[in-house]
Protein backbone atom coordinates (compact mmCIF):
# COMPACT_ATOMS: atom_id res chain seq x y z
CA UNK A 1 0.00 0.00 0.00
CA UNK A 2 1.22 3.20 -0.91
CA UNK A 3 1.71 6.15 1.41
CA UNK A 4 -1.77 7.98 -0.32
CA UNK A 5 -3.98 4.81 -0.12
CA UNK A 6 -2.56 4.79 3.48
CA UNK A 7 -3.67 8.25 4.18
CA UNK A 8 -6.85 7.57 2.51
CA UNK A 9 -7.31 4.64 4.53
CA UNK A 10 -6.79 7.03 8.11
CA UNK A 11 -10.23 6.02 10.19
CA UNK A 12 -10.45 9.59 11.48
CA UNK A 13 -9.45 11.26 7.78
CA UNK A 14 -11.85 13.53 7.02
CA UNK A 15 -11.89 16.37 4.23
CA UNK A 16 -14.69 14.73 1.93
CA UNK A 17 -15.59 17.17 -0.85
CA UNK A 18 -19.01 16.05 -2.38
CA UNK A 19 -20.57 18.56 -4.69
CA UNK A 20 -23.31 17.11 -7.12
CA UNK A 21 -25.26 18.51 -9.77
CA UNK A 22 -23.87 22.29 -9.23
CA UNK A 23 -24.81 24.65 -11.48
CA UNK A 24 -23.87 28.37 -11.15
CA UNK A 25 -24.64 30.84 -13.33
CA UNK A 26 -23.57 35.12 -13.24
CA UNK A 27 -26.11 37.54 -14.76
CA UNK A 28 -27.35 34.67 -17.18
CA UNK A 29 -23.67 33.60 -17.66
CA UNK A 30 -23.19 29.90 -16.66
CA UNK A 31 -20.02 29.04 -15.20
CA UNK A 32 -20.76 25.85 -13.95
CA UNK A 33 -23.44 23.39 -15.17
CA UNK A 34 -23.77 20.18 -13.36
CA UNK A 35 -20.44 19.34 -11.92
CA UNK A 36 -20.21 16.32 -10.05
CA UNK A 37 -16.76 16.11 -8.36
CA UNK A 38 -15.52 14.32 -5.18
CA UNK A 39 -12.53 14.56 -3.31
CA UNK A 40 -11.68 11.60 -1.02
CA UNK A 41 -10.20 12.49 2.64
CA UNK A 42 -7.12 13.01 2.33
CA UNK A 43 -6.56 13.55 -0.83
CA UNK A 44 -4.59 15.97 -3.34
CA UNK A 45 -7.17 17.55 -5.74
CA UNK A 46 -6.08 20.33 -8.29
CA UNK A 47 -8.38 21.48 -10.58
CA UNK A 48 -6.94 22.78 -14.11
CA UNK A 49 -8.43 24.55 -17.14
CA UNK A 50 -8.66 27.53 -19.00
CA UNK A 51 -9.40 31.03 -17.60
CA UNK A 52 -12.90 31.58 -16.87
CA UNK A 53 -13.75 28.02 -17.05
CA UNK A 54 -15.51 28.06 -13.66
CA UNK A 55 -12.75 26.08 -11.44
CA UNK A 56 -11.98 28.93 -8.96
CA UNK A 57 -16.13 28.87 -8.99
CA UNK A 58 -16.36 25.78 -7.85
CA UNK A 59 -13.44 26.42 -5.42
CA UNK A 60 -15.37 29.58 -4.07
CA UNK A 61 -18.50 26.96 -3.72
CA UNK A 62 -17.10 25.21 -1.38
CA UNK A 63 -15.49 27.76 0.67
CA UNK A 64 -19.57 29.39 0.72
CA UNK A 65 -18.55 32.11 -1.11
CA UNK A 66 -21.57 31.33 -3.75
CA UNK A 67 -24.72 30.57 -3.49
CA UNK A 68 -25.92 27.28 -4.25
CA UNK A 69 -29.17 27.06 -5.35
CA UNK A 70 -28.80 24.13 -7.67
CA UNK A 71 -27.30 21.21 -6.70
CA UNK A 72 -25.17 20.53 -3.45
CA UNK A 73 -22.33 20.87 -1.92
CA UNK A 74 -21.47 19.23 0.96
CA UNK A 75 -17.87 18.36 3.17
CA UNK A 76 -17.94 15.38 5.57
CA UNK A 77 -21.35 15.16 4.95
CA UNK A 78 -22.14 18.70 6.05
CA UNK A 79 -23.88 21.09 3.73
CA UNK A 80 -21.57 24.11 2.92
CA UNK A 81 -24.01 26.78 3.95
CA UNK A 82 -21.80 29.43 3.83
CA UNK A 83 -18.00 30.13 4.95
CA UNK A 84 -16.86 28.15 8.01
CA UNK A 85 -13.55 27.51 9.92
CA UNK A 86 -14.05 23.66 8.60
CA UNK A 87 -12.66 24.41 5.61
CA UNK A 88 -9.14 26.95 5.34
CA UNK A 89 -9.06 29.17 2.31
CA UNK A 90 -5.70 30.31 0.83
CA UNK A 91 -6.04 33.29 -2.28
CA UNK A 92 -3.65 33.78 -4.51
CA UNK A 93 -3.24 37.49 -3.12
CA UNK A 94 -1.75 36.55 0.44
CA UNK A 95 -4.82 38.45 2.03
CA UNK A 96 -3.19 38.93 5.26
CA UNK A 97 -4.94 41.72 7.22
CA UNK A 98 -2.36 44.60 6.86
CA UNK A 99 -3.16 45.60 10.23
CA UNK A 100 -2.35 42.93 12.28
CA UNK A 101 1.40 41.44 12.95
CA UNK A 102 2.03 38.09 11.43
CA UNK A 103 1.60 36.74 14.72
CA UNK A 104 -1.84 38.20 15.15
CA UNK A 105 -2.73 36.86 11.79
CA UNK A 106 -2.20 33.46 12.48
CA UNK A 107 -3.66 33.77 15.99
CA UNK A 108 -7.01 34.98 14.19
CA UNK A 109 -8.51 31.34 13.79
CA UNK A 110 -8.23 30.55 17.52
CA UNK A 111 -8.76 33.32 18.85
CA UNK A 112 -12.24 33.35 16.68
CA UNK A 113 -12.71 29.55 18.00
CA UNK A 114 -12.88 32.08 21.88
CA UNK A 115 -9.22 30.59 22.49
CA UNK A 116 -7.47 32.42 25.46
CA UNK A 117 -5.24 34.99 23.50
CA UNK A 118 -2.15 33.65 24.83
CA UNK A 119 -3.10 30.03 23.78
CA UNK A 120 -3.83 31.36 20.69
CA UNK A 121 -0.29 33.29 20.23
CA UNK A 122 1.21 30.07 21.47
CA UNK A 123 -0.25 28.14 18.69
CA UNK A 124 0.54 30.78 16.02
CA UNK A 125 4.01 30.59 17.16
CA UNK A 126 3.82 27.01 16.64
CA UNK A 127 2.18 27.42 13.04
CA UNK A 128 4.75 30.08 12.54
CA UNK A 129 7.84 27.76 12.95
CA UNK A 130 6.04 24.85 11.02
CA UNK A 131 6.58 26.90 7.75
CA UNK A 132 9.74 28.91 8.61
CA UNK A 133 8.49 32.12 10.13
CA UNK A 134 8.78 32.19 13.46
CA UNK A 135 11.87 34.81 13.21
CA UNK A 136 9.10 37.37 11.71
CA UNK A 137 6.31 36.90 14.26
CA UNK A 138 6.19 40.76 15.54
CA UNK A 139 6.48 42.26 11.82
CA UNK A 140 3.51 43.40 9.65
CA UNK A 141 2.98 41.72 6.48
CA UNK A 142 3.33 44.48 4.12
CA UNK A 143 6.94 44.46 5.13
CA UNK A 144 7.47 40.36 3.95
CA UNK A 145 7.95 39.07 0.70
CA UNK A 146 5.35 37.60 -1.21
CA UNK A 147 6.64 34.01 -0.73
CA UNK A 148 7.11 34.92 3.10
CA UNK A 149 3.20 36.32 3.15
CA UNK A 150 1.72 33.26 1.39
CA UNK A 151 3.42 30.88 4.10
CA UNK A 152 2.29 33.15 6.59
CA UNK A 153 -1.45 32.87 4.65
CA UNK A 154 -1.15 29.09 4.69
CA UNK A 155 -0.10 28.71 8.65
CA UNK A 156 -3.16 30.66 9.28
CA UNK A 157 -5.93 28.78 7.37
CA UNK A 158 -3.99 25.44 9.15
CA UNK A 159 -4.13 26.41 12.63
CA UNK A 160 -7.52 25.62 12.43
CA UNK A 161 -7.25 22.39 10.84
CA UNK A 162 -9.14 22.56 8.48
CA UNK A 163 -10.97 18.86 6.84
CA UNK A 164 -9.83 20.21 3.43
CA UNK A 165 -7.54 23.36 2.30
CA UNK A 166 -8.94 25.49 -0.29
CA UNK A 167 -6.43 27.23 -2.87
CA UNK A 168 -7.14 29.51 -5.65
CA UNK A 169 -4.17 29.42 -7.57
CA UNK A 170 -1.96 30.34 -4.27
CA UNK A 171 1.18 30.43 -5.93
CA UNK A 172 0.61 32.09 -9.10
CA UNK A 173 2.31 35.57 -7.89
CA UNK A 174 4.90 34.11 -7.08
CA UNK A 175 8.29 33.55 -8.83
CA UNK A 176 9.84 30.00 -10.27
CA UNK A 177 11.85 29.27 -7.29
CA UNK A 178 9.63 30.63 -4.48
CA UNK A 179 7.47 28.47 -6.02
CA UNK A 180 9.09 25.24 -6.49
CA UNK A 181 10.09 25.90 -2.50
CA UNK A 182 6.43 26.77 -1.76
CA UNK A 183 5.40 23.48 -3.35
CA UNK A 184 7.60 21.31 -1.38
CA UNK A 185 6.36 23.19 2.00
CA UNK A 186 2.79 22.54 1.02
CA UNK A 187 3.37 18.75 0.74
CA UNK A 188 5.72 18.35 3.67
CA UNK A 189 2.86 20.41 5.61
CA UNK A 190 -0.34 18.25 4.10
CA UNK A 191 2.06 15.24 4.72
CA UNK A 192 2.05 16.36 8.59
CA UNK A 193 -0.92 17.61 9.53
CA UNK A 194 -3.62 15.54 6.89
CA UNK A 195 -6.84 16.71 5.46
CA UNK A 196 -7.42 17.17 1.99
CA UNK A 197 -6.66 19.92 -0.46
CA UNK A 198 -8.60 21.49 -3.13
CA UNK A 199 -6.30 23.53 -4.92
CA UNK A 200 -7.13 25.89 -7.99
CA UNK A 201 -3.98 26.05 -11.10
CA UNK A 202 -3.30 27.08 -14.58
CA UNK A 203 -0.09 25.39 -14.47
CA UNK A 204 -0.27 21.91 -15.28
CA UNK A 205 3.23 21.02 -14.49
CA UNK A 206 2.15 22.09 -10.99
CA UNK A 207 -0.91 20.81 -11.18
CA UNK A 208 1.00 17.21 -11.99
CA UNK A 209 3.82 17.80 -9.68
CA UNK A 210 1.55 17.90 -6.43
CA UNK A 211 -1.99 16.20 -7.08
CA UNK A 212 -3.08 12.66 -6.52
CA UNK A 213 -6.03 13.46 -8.95
CA UNK A 214 -6.25 16.62 -11.47
CA UNK A 215 -9.50 17.19 -12.45
CA UNK A 216 -9.71 19.31 -16.15
CA UNK A 217 -12.39 21.65 -16.58
CA UNK A 218 -13.96 22.23 -19.96
CA UNK A 219 -14.50 25.56 -21.13
CA UNK A 220 -17.50 27.77 -19.66
CA UNK A 221 -19.88 26.34 -18.46
CA UNK A 222 -17.28 23.94 -16.53
CA UNK A 223 -18.00 20.45 -16.49
CA UNK A 224 -15.26 17.33 -15.54
CA UNK A 225 -13.09 17.09 -19.04
CA UNK A 226 -10.82 14.76 -17.59
CA UNK A 227 -10.19 13.16 -14.61
CA UNK A 228 -6.92 12.13 -14.39
CA UNK A 229 -5.14 9.97 -11.15
CA UNK A 230 -1.43 10.73 -11.00
CA UNK A 231 0.21 7.44 -10.49
CA UNK A 232 3.78 9.12 -10.17
CA UNK A 233 4.91 7.63 -6.77
CA UNK A 234 5.39 10.59 -4.11
CA UNK A 235 7.87 12.23 -3.24
CA UNK A 236 8.80 13.86 -6.71
CA UNK A 237 11.67 15.48 -7.29
CA UNK A 238 12.61 17.75 -9.70
CA UNK A 239 13.34 15.06 -12.07
CA UNK A 240 9.95 13.67 -12.35
CA UNK A 241 9.54 16.40 -15.11
CA UNK A 242 11.77 13.41 -17.23
CA UNK A 243 9.42 10.83 -16.05
CA UNK A 244 7.64 9.18 -19.66
CA UNK A 245 4.42 9.00 -17.20
CA UNK A 246 4.46 12.73 -16.03
CA UNK A 247 5.47 13.52 -20.03
CA UNK A 248 2.56 11.90 -21.23
CA UNK A 249 0.03 13.28 -18.57
CA UNK A 250 0.89 16.39 -19.93
CA UNK A 251 1.62 15.82 -23.03
CA UNK A 252 -2.80 14.93 -22.73
CA UNK A 253 -3.52 17.90 -20.30
CA UNK A 254 -2.32 20.36 -22.70
CA UNK A 255 -3.65 19.19 -25.41
CA UNK A 256 -7.20 19.06 -24.02
CA UNK A 257 -6.42 22.89 -22.39
CA UNK A 258 -6.10 24.10 -25.79
CA UNK A 259 -8.50 22.51 -27.30
CA UNK A 260 -10.91 24.08 -25.11
CA UNK A 261 -8.92 27.62 -24.94
CA UNK A 262 -9.47 27.23 -28.72
CA UNK A 263 -13.54 26.64 -28.39
CA UNK A 264 -13.86 29.07 -25.68
CA UNK A 265 -12.15 32.12 -28.51
CA UNK A 266 -14.78 30.93 -31.08
CA UNK A 267 -17.48 31.07 -28.90
CA UNK A 268 -16.64 34.69 -28.24
CA UNK A 269 -16.10 35.60 -31.61
CA UNK A 270 -12.71 35.44 -32.36
CA UNK A 271 -11.08 33.11 -35.37
CA UNK A 272 -7.48 31.86 -35.56
CA UNK A 273 -5.56 33.36 -38.50
CA UNK B 1 -10.98 36.07 -11.97
CA UNK B 2 -11.54 33.86 -9.26
CA UNK B 3 -13.91 36.79 -7.20
CA UNK B 4 -14.66 39.13 -10.28
CA UNK B 5 -18.28 38.23 -10.74
CA UNK B 6 -19.44 38.80 -6.69
CA UNK B 7 -19.80 42.51 -6.25
CA UNK B 8 -19.98 41.93 -2.90
CA UNK B 9 -17.09 40.54 -2.30
CA UNK B 10 -15.31 42.25 -4.94
CA UNK B 11 -13.66 45.74 -3.77
CA UNK B 12 -10.20 46.87 -5.06
CA UNK B 13 -6.94 46.61 -2.16
CA UNK B 14 -6.87 50.22 -1.17
CA UNK B 15 -4.55 49.29 1.15
CA UNK B 16 -1.98 48.55 -1.73
CA UNK B 17 -1.85 52.43 -2.36
CA UNK B 18 -0.81 53.47 1.08
CA UNK B 19 1.60 50.77 1.59
CA UNK B 20 3.26 51.18 -1.73
CA UNK B 21 3.84 55.32 -0.71
CA UNK B 22 5.14 53.66 2.90
CA UNK B 23 7.49 51.29 1.08
CA UNK B 24 8.70 54.00 -1.21
CA UNK B 25 9.73 56.55 1.73
CA UNK B 26 11.20 53.84 3.59
CA UNK B 27 14.66 54.87 2.58
CA UNK B 28 15.43 57.14 5.34
CA UNK B 29 16.33 60.55 4.18
CA UNK B 30 19.84 61.51 5.93
CA UNK B 31 19.83 63.97 8.51
CA UNK B 32 21.70 66.59 6.87
CA UNK B 33 19.00 66.54 3.71
CA UNK B 34 16.32 66.74 6.56
CA UNK B 35 17.55 69.69 8.34
CA UNK B 36 18.14 71.43 4.68
CA UNK B 37 14.83 71.20 4.12
CA UNK B 38 13.48 72.59 7.37
CA UNK B 39 16.04 75.51 6.58
CA UNK B 40 14.50 75.96 3.29
CA UNK B 41 10.59 76.25 4.87
CA UNK B 42 11.58 78.52 7.33
CA UNK B 43 13.70 80.71 5.01
CA UNK B 44 9.99 80.44 3.27
CA UNK B 45 8.59 81.68 5.82
CA UNK B 46 11.21 84.75 6.70
CA UNK B 47 11.07 85.81 2.82
CA UNK B 48 7.14 85.69 3.34
CA UNK B 49 7.19 88.52 6.21
CA UNK B 50 9.56 90.31 4.57
CA UNK B 51 7.53 90.73 1.67
CA UNK B 52 4.71 91.58 3.84
CA UNK B 53 6.37 94.15 5.63
CA UNK B 54 7.86 95.02 2.70
CA UNK B 55 4.30 95.73 0.68
CA UNK B 56 2.66 97.33 4.41
CA UNK B 57 5.57 99.88 5.25
CA UNK B 58 5.73 101.08 1.62
CA UNK B 59 2.06 101.07 0.88
CA UNK B 60 2.20 99.12 -1.42
CA UNK B 61 -0.61 99.53 -4.22
CA UNK B 62 -0.93 97.66 -7.34
CA UNK B 63 -3.58 99.34 -9.14
CA UNK B 64 -5.96 96.69 -8.07
CA UNK B 65 -5.21 95.41 -4.81
CA UNK B 66 -3.81 98.05 -1.94
CA UNK B 67 -1.62 97.57 0.95
CA UNK B 68 -2.20 101.10 2.33
CA UNK B 69 -4.71 99.63 5.28
CA UNK B 70 -2.81 96.66 6.01
CA UNK B 71 -0.71 96.47 9.59
CA UNK B 72 2.66 95.56 8.89
CA UNK B 73 4.34 92.41 10.67
CA UNK B 74 5.85 94.42 13.51
CA UNK B 75 2.78 96.13 14.33
CA UNK B 76 0.18 93.14 14.01
CA UNK B 77 3.50 91.56 16.30
CA UNK B 78 3.25 94.34 18.90
CA UNK B 79 -0.85 93.82 18.97
CA UNK B 80 -0.16 90.15 20.24
CA UNK B 81 2.09 90.92 22.74
CA UNK B 82 -0.35 93.56 24.21
CA UNK B 83 -3.33 90.84 23.95
CA UNK B 84 -1.31 88.55 25.60
CA UNK B 85 -0.90 90.75 28.25
CA UNK B 86 -4.43 91.83 28.74
CA UNK B 87 -4.85 88.32 30.35
CA UNK B 88 -8.33 88.60 27.21
CA UNK B 89 -6.18 85.92 24.92
CA UNK B 90 -7.02 82.94 27.23
CA UNK B 91 -10.74 83.66 27.55
CA UNK B 92 -10.97 83.71 23.60
CA UNK B 93 -9.04 80.85 22.64
CA UNK B 94 -10.50 78.61 25.31
CA UNK B 95 -13.78 79.46 24.23
CA UNK B 96 -13.15 78.91 20.71
CA UNK B 97 -11.19 75.87 21.60
CA UNK B 98 -14.65 74.47 23.43
CA UNK B 99 -16.77 74.91 21.05
CA UNK B 100 -14.15 73.03 18.22
CA UNK B 101 -13.94 70.15 20.21
CA UNK B 102 -17.68 69.40 21.34
CA UNK B 103 -18.84 70.09 18.23
CA UNK B 104 -15.94 68.16 16.56
CA UNK B 105 -16.01 65.27 19.12
CA UNK B 106 -20.07 65.38 18.19
CA UNK B 107 -19.70 64.78 14.30
CA UNK B 108 -16.42 62.12 14.73
CA UNK B 109 -19.05 59.91 16.96
CA UNK B 110 -21.81 60.48 14.71
CA UNK B 111 -19.83 60.53 11.10
CA UNK B 112 -17.83 57.43 12.22
CA UNK B 113 -20.86 55.64 13.80
CA UNK B 114 -23.30 56.62 10.54
CA UNK B 115 -20.72 55.91 8.22
CA UNK B 116 -20.03 52.54 9.18
CA UNK B 117 -23.94 51.75 9.29
CA UNK B 118 -24.29 53.18 5.94
CA UNK B 119 -21.64 51.20 4.06
CA UNK B 120 -21.87 48.13 5.84
CA UNK B 121 -26.37 48.12 5.37
CA UNK B 122 -28.25 48.56 2.37
CA UNK B 123 -31.13 49.76 4.77
CA UNK B 124 -29.04 52.09 6.40
CA UNK B 125 -27.60 53.41 3.12
CA UNK B 126 -31.39 53.58 1.70
CA UNK B 127 -33.04 55.34 4.75
CA UNK B 128 -30.23 57.56 5.46
CA UNK B 129 -28.43 58.22 2.39
CA UNK B 130 -30.81 60.56 0.45
CA UNK B 131 -30.97 62.96 3.43
CA UNK B 132 -27.80 63.26 4.05
CA UNK B 133 -26.82 63.96 0.32
CA UNK B 134 -29.45 66.85 0.33
CA UNK B 135 -28.02 68.44 3.44
CA UNK B 136 -24.51 67.59 1.93
CA UNK B 137 -23.52 70.54 -0.38
CA UNK B 138 -24.90 73.30 2.04
CA UNK B 139 -22.12 75.26 3.49
CA UNK B 140 -22.11 75.08 7.63
CA UNK B 141 -22.70 78.45 7.17
CA UNK B 142 -25.46 78.79 5.44
CA UNK B 143 -26.64 76.96 8.55
CA UNK B 144 -26.21 79.83 11.16
CA UNK B 145 -29.49 81.97 10.86
CA UNK B 146 -31.57 78.22 11.11
CA UNK B 147 -29.23 77.31 13.86
CA UNK B 148 -30.05 80.71 15.75
CA UNK B 149 -33.68 80.01 15.75
CA UNK B 150 -32.98 76.57 16.43
CA UNK B 151 -30.94 76.79 19.81
CA UNK B 152 -31.81 78.21 22.86
CA UNK B 153 -28.35 79.71 23.23
CA UNK B 154 -26.26 81.06 21.14
CA UNK B 155 -23.49 78.85 22.63
CA UNK B 156 -25.13 75.82 21.44
CA UNK B 157 -25.88 77.22 18.02
CA UNK B 158 -22.08 77.86 17.18
CA UNK B 159 -21.05 74.05 18.62
CA UNK B 160 -24.04 72.70 16.14
CA UNK B 161 -22.44 74.88 12.95
CA UNK B 162 -18.84 73.21 13.80
CA UNK B 163 -20.58 69.71 14.46
CA UNK B 164 -22.04 70.62 10.70
CA UNK B 165 -18.69 71.50 9.41
CA UNK B 166 -17.15 68.67 10.93
CA UNK B 167 -19.67 65.81 10.15
CA UNK B 168 -19.70 65.27 6.22
CA UNK B 169 -15.69 65.06 5.47
CA UNK B 170 -16.22 62.19 8.54
CA UNK B 171 -18.94 60.66 6.82
CA UNK B 172 -17.80 60.36 3.36
CA UNK B 173 -14.38 59.12 4.91
CA UNK B 174 -16.03 56.87 6.94
CA UNK B 175 -17.91 55.06 4.15
CA UNK B 176 -15.04 55.68 1.62
CA UNK B 177 -13.06 53.79 3.75
CA UNK B 178 -14.98 51.14 4.43
CA UNK B 179 -16.04 50.40 0.46
CA UNK B 180 -12.61 50.25 0.15
CA UNK B 181 -12.02 47.56 1.95
CA UNK B 182 -10.69 44.23 -0.11
CA UNK B 183 -13.78 41.89 0.04
CA UNK B 184 -11.01 38.74 0.30
CA UNK B 185 -9.68 40.26 3.62
CA UNK B 186 -13.84 39.71 4.98
CA UNK B 187 -14.02 36.53 3.04
CA UNK B 188 -10.97 35.22 4.82
CA UNK B 189 -12.02 36.15 8.16
CA UNK B 190 -15.19 34.35 7.59
CA UNK B 191 -13.33 30.93 5.91
CA UNK B 192 -11.79 31.48 9.91
CA UNK B 193 -14.35 31.41 11.77
CA UNK B 194 -15.42 35.23 12.33
CA UNK B 195 -18.92 36.04 12.88
CA UNK B 196 -20.83 39.91 11.88
CA UNK B 197 -19.28 41.30 15.36
CA UNK B 198 -16.01 39.98 14.45
CA UNK B 199 -16.05 41.21 11.15
CA UNK B 200 -16.64 44.51 11.99
CA UNK B 201 -14.31 45.05 14.89
CA UNK B 202 -11.41 43.03 13.15
CA UNK B 203 -11.36 43.82 9.99
CA UNK B 204 -13.94 46.52 8.72
CA UNK B 205 -12.97 49.55 11.41
CA UNK B 206 -8.90 48.29 11.02
CA UNK B 207 -9.55 48.28 7.57
CA UNK B 208 -11.19 51.63 6.77
CA UNK B 209 -8.96 53.31 10.14
CA UNK B 210 -6.64 54.85 7.88
CA UNK B 211 -9.46 56.73 5.66
CA UNK B 212 -11.64 57.39 8.36
CA UNK B 213 -8.50 59.41 9.98
CA UNK B 214 -7.97 61.13 7.20
CA UNK B 215 -11.75 62.46 7.51
CA UNK B 216 -11.04 63.33 10.90
CA UNK B 217 -7.93 65.76 10.00
CA UNK B 218 -10.26 67.02 7.35
CA UNK B 219 -12.86 67.64 10.03
CA UNK B 220 -10.36 69.33 12.14
CA UNK B 221 -9.94 71.91 9.81
CA UNK B 222 -13.39 72.39 8.07
CA UNK B 223 -14.71 72.67 12.38
CA UNK B 224 -12.47 75.88 12.72
CA UNK B 225 -13.54 77.32 9.39
CA UNK B 226 -17.25 76.73 10.25
CA UNK B 227 -16.40 77.65 14.17
CA UNK B 228 -14.99 81.44 13.34
CA UNK B 229 -17.92 82.09 10.63
CA UNK B 230 -20.43 81.75 13.46
CA UNK B 231 -18.10 83.51 16.03
CA UNK B 232 -17.98 86.28 13.53
CA UNK B 233 -22.26 86.79 13.59
CA UNK B 234 -23.24 85.38 17.31
CA UNK B 235 -20.28 85.63 19.52
CA UNK B 236 -19.08 87.23 23.44
CA UNK B 237 -15.82 85.81 23.00
CA UNK B 238 -13.34 83.71 20.40
CA UNK B 239 -11.23 83.96 18.35
CA UNK B 240 -13.54 84.93 15.20
CA UNK B 241 -15.37 87.38 17.52
CA UNK B 242 -12.33 89.00 18.40
CA UNK B 243 -11.20 89.12 14.43
CA UNK B 244 -14.46 90.74 13.82
CA UNK B 245 -14.71 92.64 16.64
CA UNK B 246 -11.36 94.22 15.59
CA UNK B 247 -12.76 95.27 12.45
CA UNK B 248 -15.83 97.04 14.00
CA UNK B 249 -13.39 99.05 16.24
CA UNK B 250 -10.99 99.48 13.76
CA UNK B 251 -7.58 98.05 15.10
CA UNK B 252 -6.20 96.98 11.60
CA UNK B 253 -3.71 94.85 13.59
CA UNK B 254 -5.86 92.85 15.65
CA UNK B 255 -7.84 92.07 12.85
CA UNK B 256 -4.62 89.92 11.78
CA UNK B 257 -3.67 88.68 14.83
CA UNK B 258 -7.49 87.43 15.15
CA UNK B 259 -6.34 86.02 11.66
CA UNK B 260 -3.01 83.97 12.30
CA UNK B 261 -3.88 82.99 15.66
CA UNK B 262 -7.25 80.88 13.47
CA UNK B 263 -4.26 79.46 11.89
CA UNK B 264 -2.20 78.72 14.26
CA UNK B 265 -4.91 76.91 15.78
CA UNK B 266 -6.23 75.55 12.84
CA UNK B 267 -2.67 73.90 11.73
CA UNK B 268 -2.12 72.67 15.03
CA UNK B 269 -5.11 70.97 15.78
CA UNK B 270 -4.92 68.74 12.40
CA UNK B 271 -1.47 68.40 12.78
CA UNK B 272 -2.78 66.61 16.27
CA UNK B 273 -5.31 64.48 14.67
CA UNK B 274 -2.61 63.26 11.92
CA UNK B 275 -0.36 62.54 15.15
CA UNK B 276 -2.52 60.62 16.91
CA UNK B 277 -4.06 58.93 13.54
CA UNK B 278 -0.14 58.00 12.95
CA UNK B 279 -0.12 56.19 16.32
CA UNK B 280 -3.61 54.44 15.47
CA UNK B 281 -2.45 52.63 12.29
CA UNK B 282 1.27 51.81 13.29
CA UNK B 283 1.33 49.46 10.40
CA UNK B 284 1.20 52.01 7.64
CA UNK B 285 4.83 53.31 9.36
CA UNK B 286 7.80 51.51 7.48
CA UNK B 287 9.51 49.42 9.77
Amino acid sequence: MDIQAMRRARPSARGRVEIRDLSVSYDGHAALERLHLTVEPGEFVCLLGPSGCGKSTALNAVAGFVRTPEGSVTVDGEPVLGPGADRGMVFQQYSLFPWKTVLENVAFGPRMKGAARAEARRAAREHLELVGLGGVADKYPATLSGGMQQRVGIARALINRPGVLLMDEPFGALDAQTRGFMQETLLRLWDEIGGSILFVTHDVDEALLLADRVILFSAAPGRVLLDLAVALPRPRPEDSFADPAFADAKKQCLRLIRQESRRAFERQGGQFA
Amino acid sequence: MSLARFPRLQRAGAWAAPLRAAAAGAATPSLKKLAGRWLLRLASLLVFTAAWQYASSTRLHLGFVTFANVPSPADVFSSFVTLAGSGKLLPHLGSSLARVFLGYALAAVVGVALGLAIARARLAEDLLMPPLELLRPIPAVAWIPLAILMFPSAEASMVFITFIGALFPILLNAILGVAGIDSRLIASARSLGAKDRDILFEVVIPGAAPSILTGLAIGMGTSWFCLVTAEMISGQFGVGYYTWEAYTLQNYADIVVGMLVIGVLGMSSSAAVRQIGRALTPWQAPN
